[in-house]
């Protein structure tokens, strides 16, 4: 049997209000002169309108409007550069407005930690009830409001963080402990907004594939949070919260941790789980980051440009059995970076690309195109941080070129025409190799593309237990049995 | 041959005597990795860590 990739969607949605709670500009703005303050004045300076950010091209290409190599025809700046006529919603998902993802935070808050006023509640009623995947018990949810002197005094003696629209305080976010610093606010809050955008990404993913919550047997989240309490951090599982907000009430669930390479880790879980037969249907679900919200802030700022890290972005994948349609996850053709490989780059991309290549008597130029991590540069290279792809790419075309497939002088055209301009916001998961995959699919359905090599890298020592990185890597094939797109 | 033996021993006594703190890049050159070579160049290695700025 094989297993293969059925559907995948993607959302982006537009948090503004939320940048000063990314755990980068939190911790500045506390230790500067505090909310209110000169710096988080400075930083909604710079904070992007939501048709700014939707017009954005990297976040037109990650709803699937644009192709990721539309990127190289568009001159950079990109936010120089917005597309006209840009829109809400692409043929992967749609990037949400911050109004109406306060109704699925409420939605998604199922122990009264978020208090919003009734005016709010009354403002955003209208957009959030027009939501399509919202039904009617979802919008009780949103109840009738609590009064803003309350929600004054639970932030002023409470530990309540406050929420805004517009600069406007609408709400707050309480903690469930006094002294547990796993159910604290601004945890809370991170948990509860990768719940609710994985919710949307999830339902978005069951309108693409025609598929009924119930007919989900199994969940694998690899969202970026710690769900959890004192006894144990990061015990989880947003999988089946996710799970139950989208009304899958056959499916149960875990949750995937791997640092940025869990999207691999999970979607390779759930091959197996399909492969083995154990579940039929399985998918995978990623909730957005806060904690990545305006990470690099301040290069930003000194830059003059707009903060770009103002996107949550969620990710799911439907992973079944074969269809005949859709494309192959090459099970027999996995890389991972085994604990005695080496942490030098080198040994790492040889791991992740040559070996598994090898093992089924493939070549790297065999292969159409390889996603790598997908981040996008123009958020990454005024912070000293690099242009990720291009680095990974590069050193790919370097393999090619030691195994004698392309000449030194080649690695350059390697890079144009197996690789892509990142686009994937720095959300940490979000960036590994998978953002393709929904390029990847509809090429691979309709015969344009043979074959796509998935390759991410986990930064493992961040955690401080090991000094290992990780990664895992997958190859796509377009499926034989699919005859009604031969090559073109 | 001789020449490159004289490189060598330079290598093996650049860092003699110092300690070093290692902060590597996980797209670049990782932390360990620096630090073997420092090692191999004479050096005490005081902290090693490898850091992630995506």
């Amino acid at each position: 049997m094989s297993v293969v990739v059925k559907d995948c969607s993607y959302v982006l949605v537009h948090v503004p209000n939320f940048v000063r709670y990314g755990s980068k500009p939190y911790r500045d703005i506390c230790v500067s002169d505090g909310p209110g303050g000169e710096l988080e004045k400075r930083i909604y300076h710079r904070v992007r309108s939501y048709e700014e950010a939707l017009a954005y091209p990297p976040n037109q290409v990650y709803i699937g409007n644009l192709h990721p190599d539309e990127l190289n025809h568009i001159p950079q700046p990109w936010y120089e550069h917005p597309i006209s006529g840009a829109k809400r919603h692409g043929r992967f998902g749609e990037v949400l407005p911050e109004e109406e993802f306060y109704g699925w935070i409420k939605i998604a808050d199922d122990f009264d930690l978020v208090w919003l006023t009734p005016g709010f509640i009354e403002k955003i009623k209208e957009r959030v009830s027009s939501n399509p995947f919202l039904k009617e018990g979802d919008l009780k949810k949103l109840g009738p409001g609590v009064s803003p002197e309350r929600i004054a005094e639970k932030i002023e003696r409470d530990g309540a963080l406050p929420l805004y629209d517009s600069g406007t305080l609408v709400g707050s976010i309480r903690r469930d402990h006094e002294m547990d610093d796993s159910l604290k606010a601004h945890v809370l809050l991170e948990n509860l907004l990768a719940k609710a955008s994985g919710a949307l990404v999830m339902h978005h993913l069951f309108r693409r594939a025609s598929l009924k919550p119930d007919e989900v047997d199994f969940i694998l989240s690899c969202s970026e949070e710690a769900v959890g309490d004192r006894y144990n951090r990061g015990g989880g599982s947003l999988s089946k919260a996710i799970g139950e907000m989208c009304h899958c009430n056959n499916a149960t669930g875990h949750d995937i941790k791997a640092f940025c390479a869990a999207p691999l880790h999970a979607i390779l879980d759930a091959a197996s789980l399909v492969e083995a037969g154990v579940f039929q249907h399985v998918v995978v679900v990623g909730g957005g980051c806060l904690a990545k919200i305006g990470m690099k802030y301040s290069s930003h700022l000194k830059h003059q440009m707009p903060i770009l890290e103002d996107v949550l972005a969620g990710i799911a994948f439907l992973i079944g059995k074969d269809d005949g349609i859709n494309p192959i996850i090459r099970l027999d053709c996995i890389g991972k970076h085994p604990i005695g490989a080496g942490s030098n780059q080198q040994a790492i991309m040889t791991s992740l690309v040559v070996k598994p290549l090898n093992k089924i008597g493939k070549k790297m130029m065999d292969i159409d195109r390889y996603a790598t991590e997908l981040h996008n540069p123009e958020v990454t290279l005024p912070a000293g941080s690099g242009n990720t792809p291009y680095i990974n790419y590069k050193l790919m075309g370097a393999l090619a070129a030691m195994g004698g497939e392309i000449s030194p002088a080649s690695i350059e055209e390697f890079v144009k025409t197996k690789g892509m301009p990142g686009f994937a916001p720095t959300q940490g998961h979000v960036p590994a190799a998978v953002p393709f995959l929904g390029h990847a699919l509809e090429a691979m359905r309709e015969g344009k593309m043979g074959s796509a090599l998935f390759v991410a890298k986990g930064s493992l020592f961040l955690g401080r237990m090991s000094q290992l990185s990780d990664g895992m890597s997958f190859l796509l094939e377009r499926n034989p049995k699919n005859e009604g797109h031969k090559d073109s | 041959m001789k020449a490159i033996k004289i490189r060598e021993k330079e290598v093996i006594d650049l860092f003699k005597g110092k300690k070093a703190i290692v902060i590597g890049e996980r797209d670049g050159v990782q932390g360990p990795a620096i630090a073997q070579c420092l090692v191999a160049a004479g050096a005490e290695i005081a902290y090693v860590t490898t850091e992630c700025f995506v």
